[in-house]
């Protein structure tokens, strides 16, 4: 298959200041965006600790909608510290929420993608992406997700939802981006 | 790798700053940002009958060797009447110009729309000839057969082959378009080699220079594509459960290292180079492995490994064994390069924050800065081992450099639109 992934703009519930960095998004893709005003997004944004101050917040998903699975949950992005790998408590709420959902739809298959900001090898980063995307499958193991439902790959730092040069625009690199697959 | 730097220290000369040479019509300029210490003087002549060329040649033997770093081009354009060989140059002229060596000729036309091209390299010093060359062309082979003169001038004199008759593969993205391009080593003669709409990474060539292979990611995730240049065409080697990626050609080219997720951690594994059964190279490594390179004999393969914590380089006999871990200095030591000689790698160092280019003798153990950073990457030797071409970011825009391996010779290959990285150096005899 060759789809085309595109990253389409959500807004967070969470009214932050538009920082440098999200100014730099291209506000242009409105026309393909979807608002996710879910409150489940907000708490958990709300107390992400050194990430948790992001204001707008991007998801990946495919061109043809195949990522937009109806009814699947709005949260979508879990968000690390720098050079960590664990789900920080704040973002169990996610985890739970896809588990969920995949339970209740057993034909829906998802992809984990695991990114970094854009600091050192690409290579290395893949590797680094990958242990972030490998801790939200186990996480989904743990609460009874089988494991060919979920493929756990990685972006590196090639899919930035922001291009930056500071400390609080890395931090919204440093991420795992939940994609739905219906089959 | 230091041959040629104690055979220049030994040679002579004047550290002489050269002027930017910016060829701004082309899609690729190279301009030298710094000259090495010590540099040959040297005079390219126009070819007696040049001007019946469809394009310039002695220009390009002199922008070749002038971007080298090694040399220092004494101006011979003007000189009347154009000396065909030795018996017609006016040796003691030259030499009292402060020129060890000139390049003299003449272009004679052939039946059939085609040229004979006769070089001579002349020792100022003896008044002998050091190199006498002939060529039959055609007329769109002039900047070729200029590049395998230069070649050869830059053999004769520095006791190395030279690298300007071969390739480089690099990735530009302009807005979200990716596109791997091959161009000729001066920047001439771009050509696209594939175009995405997602990140392409980590072009590397085959031995024979006759495909490529780099990570796409064109489904939803990364795969390793080997693609053959002459016809185009493409093959997805390596599209495993996880990630895919981190191509590495054994010497022989029947081979491919890789990075797979598929047993859940960055693994390193060997596969046939036309795709096939991966197998797993360290059945018992403990965490992630990745960026595996050949040595030059393939009886190594050097990688990235945080086995011990941070990212640190090491190296495994490619028949198995234990790993040894090369690198100490420092928290972050990524993407090793072994040299062509063996006697060492590049790699990248973060250092106080800034990511720069090291180089590491296996012999003596030193540890030496090529480049000062602050985001300098994904470092490729040149063939003959005496340039290093690497990707850096400067206002978030990259561009590609190549620093000679004593660090003394800075040359900066910039795009005229969009931001280039990825840089691969293309073997020799392409």
């Amino acid at each position: 298959m060759k789809h085309t992934i595109t990253n389409i703009l959500l807004l967070s519930a969470v009214a932050v200041a538009l920082g440098a960095c999200a100014s730099k998004k291209p506000a242009s893709q409105a026309t393909a965006s979807i608002e996710d005003r879910n409150a489940a997004a907000a708490s958990s944004q709300s107390d992400a600790g050194k990430a948790g101050k992001d204001d707008v917040v991007a998801r990946t998903m495919d061109d043809d909608g195949s990522g937009d699975v109806a009814g699947a949950p709005a949260a979508r992005q879990i968000f690390f510290d720098l050079d960590q790998y664990t789900i920080k408590a704040a973002y169990q709420p996610v985890v739970q929420a896809t588990a969920d959902f995949l339970k209740s739809r057993p034909k829906v298959k998802l992809i984990v993608q695991g990114n970094t900001d854009d600091r050192g090898s690409r290579e290395y980063n893949l590797s680094l992406g990958q242990k972030r995307a490998e801790a939200v499958r186990k996480a989904l193991g743990v609460l009874g997700v089988a494991d060919d439902r979920v493929e756990a790959v990685s972006f590196g730092e090639e899919k930035p939802m922001a291009e930056c040069a500071n400390e609080s625009c890395w931090s919204k690199n440093r991420r795992a981006d939940i994609v739905y697959q219906a089959r | 790798m230091t041959r040629l730097l104690r055979s220049l220290l030994l040679t002579l000369l004047c550290p002489a700053f050269f002027g930017a040479v910016a060829q701004a019509a082309e899609p690729l300029s190279v301009e030298i940002v710094g000259a090495g210490a010590s540099q040959i003087p040297i005079a390219i002549a126009p070819l007696a009958s040049e001007p019946l060329l469809p394009e310039g040649l002695s220009d390009v033997v002199a922008a070749d060797l002038n971007r080298s770093g090694l040399f220092r081009l004494i101006d011979a354009s003007a000189i009347s009447p154009r000396p065909a060989d030795i018996a017609q140059l006016n040796v003691a002229e030259w030499r009292n110009r402060g020129t060890d060596a000139m390049l003299i000729g003449r272009v004679n036309p052939l039946p059939g729309g085609k040229w004979e091209i006769q070089v001579r390299l002349v020792d100022l010093a003896k008044g002998s000839q050091l190199l006498g060359l002939s060529y039959s062309i055609e007329g769109r082979q002039v900047r070729t057969t200029a590049h395998k003169i230069a070649d050869a001038v830059f053999e004769k004199l520095t006791g190395v082959p030279g690298v300007f008759s071969t390739r480089i593969a690099y990735v530009t993205r302009q807005a979200k378009r990716f596109e791997l391009l091959v161009a000729d080593a001066d920047g001439f003669n771009p050509k696209p080699v594939f175009t995405s709409a997602e990140p392409i990474i980590s072009p590397r060539w085959s031995p024979d220079g006759g495909r490529l292979a780099y990570v796409s990611f064109e489904r939803k995730k990364p795969v390793v594509v080997v693609q053959t240049l002459n016809n185009g065409q493409r093959q997805v080697v390596a599209d495993f459960r996880g990630s895919n990626s981190a191509p590495a050609w054994s010497p022989d080219g029947s081979r491919l290292a890789v990075t797979l997720t598929r047993d859940g951690s960055s693994q390193i594994y060997l596969m046939p180079a036309t795709g096939g059964v991966p197998e797993r190279l360290m059945k018992t490594s403990p965490a992630n492995d990745t960026e595996a390179m050949f040595s030059a004999d393939g009886k190594f393969i050097f990688f990235t490994s945080d086995r011990g914590g941070g990212p640190q380089v090491y190296r495994i006999a490619t028949n198995g064994g234990t790993a040894e871990r090369l690198t100490f200095e420092g928290d972050y030591n990524v993407s090793p390069r072994p040299t062509p000689d063996g006697r060492g790698f590049v790699f990248i160092q973060r250092y106080a924050g800034k990511f720069r280019v090291m180089v590491q003798d296996l012999v003596n153990r030193q540890v030496l800065p090529l480049t000062e950073g602050p985001a300098d990457e994904s470092p490729s030797f040149a063939p003959n081992g005496q340039l290093v071409l690497f990707g850096r970011l400067l206002g978030g825009r990259g561009e590609l450099s190549a620093v000679s391996i004593d660090g003394r010779t800075r040359q900066r290959l910039s795009l005229s639109a969009g931001d280039a990285r990825e840089p691969a150096w293309g073997p020799l005899g392409q």
